[in-house]
Parts: C-alpha cells; sequence; structure tokens
C-alpha cells in the first residue's frame, strides 16, 4: 500500500524520533517499502567564517545504529517542515511517519515542524503516539 | 502493530473517506485489528419542525457499500451532537483506539489543506493518527 516511506530524524536530538522510527521500520517491513531518514540542518550564517559542521558522518551513524538496510538525505534550509515537504515531493515518497511531540510539551501536543507537515504535505502523514 | 483502528466518517461527504477506509482495511487485514467507525452528527435538524433523522441505517448502507469479503468487518457507532473532533477523541478514549485513519480534507478546499476537524484530530488525539491523502 505504501511504497517509498519518509522520516524526519533530528540528529542532535535522535531520541525524539525513536517510537515514531520503530513505526516507521516495522510498517517498511510490513509494506515491503523503502525508507528514508532525512535530517534538516538549518543555514547557519556564522561570521566567525566557519564552514557549518558537517552532519553527513552523523547521519551515517545513525542509520548505521538503527541497522541499517535505510537511505540517507540531508537538506540544508531555513523551514524544517518545508524542506521535508519539498523532499517528500521529489523522493516520490507516499507516507511520511513522524513523531508528535516536541520534547518540552506533553505526549497529546503536536511539535509546530510536525503540525506543519501533517497538515500541509501532499502525501499521506502517520503522527506516531 | 494496531489492534483497534477507527475511521471517522463524514455522512455527508462519504467519498472523501472512502480512500481512508480502504487503507485502515489494508492495515486492519494485515496487523488482525478490530475496525471501527464513527460519525459525528447534529443533535437537532437544521428544521426544528422535523424529527431529528436516525443516521444509523446511513452509516450502515455505507458500510455495506465498501463490500465485505474477505474484508474484516467494520462496527459503526453514530454520536448525536457536541463537537465533532471533541466526540471522536472521546470515542478513541472509551474504545481504547491505538490508530486513528482519516481524510485530510474538506471537499470544497484544496487536497492538501486538512479540515479543521481532521486538524483538531491530527493535534489532540491521544492516539496515533494517520492522515490517508
Amino acid at each position: 500500500m505504501f511504497k517509498k516511506i519518509l522520516i524526519p530524524v533530528d540528529l542532535d536530538y535522535p531520541d525524539i524520533a525513536a517510537k515514531a522510527m520503530e513505526t516507521a521500520k516495522a510498517m517498511a517491513r510490513a509494506e515491503g517499502a523503502e525508507l528514508t531518514v532525512i535530517s534538516v540542518q538549518p543555514v547557519v550564517i556564522d561570521e566567525s567564517g566557519h564552514p557549518p559542521p558537517d552532519y553527513q558522518p552523523k547521519l551515517d551513524a545513525y542509520i548505521a545504529a538503527q541497522g541499517g538496510g535505510m537511505n540517507g538525505a540531508l537538506r540544508l534550509g531555513g523551514s524544517v517542515s518545508a524542506e521535508i515537504r519539498y523532499a517528500a515531493e521529489e523522493l516520490g515518497i507516499d507516507l511520511i511517519v513522524m513523531g508528535s511531540h516536541d520534547p518540552h510539551f506533553t505526549d497529546y501536543l503536536i511539535g509546530s515542524n510536525a503540525a506543519h507537515v501533517a497538515l500541509h504535505t501532499a502525501c499521506s502523514v502517520l503522527v506516531v503516539r | 502493530m494496531y489492534k483497534h483502528i477507527l475511521i471517522p466518517v463524514d455522512l455527508g461527504d462519504v467519498n472523501a473517506s472512502t480512500k481512508a477506509a480502504a487503507v485502515a482495511r489494508h492495515l486492519a487485514r494485515r496487523d488482525g485489528a478490530r475496525l471501527s467507525m464513527v460519525s459525528v452528527v447534529p443533535a437537532w435538524p437544521e428544521d426544528l419542525a422535523t424529527e431529528p433523522h436516525d443516521y444509523q441505517p446511513d452509516l450502515d448502507a455505507y458500510i455495506e457499500s465498501l463490500g465485505s469479503e474477505g474484508q474484516t468487518p467494520i462496527a459503526g457507532e453514530i454520536k448525536v451532537g457536541g463537537s465533532i473532533s471533541g466526540r471522536i477523541i472521546e470515542t478513541v478514549e472509551t474504545k481504547k483506539i491505538d490508530l486513528i485513519v482519516m481524510a485530510s480534507h474538506d471537499p470544497k478546499i484544496t487536497d492538501y489543506l486538512i479540515g479543521s476537524n481532521a486538524a483538531h484530530v491530527v493535534l489532540h488525539a491521544p492516539c496515533s493518527v494517520l492522515v490517508v491523502r
């Protein structure tokens, strides 16, 4: 039913996505779908002139820790939710799996990026609680 | 993965829910889950002189129209009155629902946008929610 599943992960706080990742893996297995991890990093303007940190090794390590078998996508952008939506369209994603909450709020509340993706994306979205 | 899946349906626009119902049935069959459908209807007709309409046969007819061969049966329930999203969330609690599968849109708006009731359910439901587009 679903062929290409996308899961957004904040590589600085990957534990937030732990439950969504378990769901995404189970869903991909059950559906025979391809799973892609996406991480959106803000474009940082650094006055010191240092290049922004390279998240590719972090993403590779995260995927390895999840047992591999999934694609990784890194995006730079100003808006996390917009980058997730653009990537979903470019990659032909038919399901986005995401956790519901910012860690600072209660579980029932949904994070602002998650809310924006759930409400405005063009593909199906599973909000995991 | 899931044990009891709920499909909220707007009886005024059942076609909007056809895809969500198909996805819910697929997941229910895959996971061996129970399937329930709920429709929240107004407590009073617009014309107060008429008798309140009984929506249960309408819901049962819609469920029947989805076909039943080799499929998980769907238990349909009408909730009369109250806020649509509030009564859906109440149903989640009383029936111990672990996944809501629902359509994303009011048909009058574009597909990408989500209806206000659906949005409220996505943001505030205590269980997982799959928005089908």
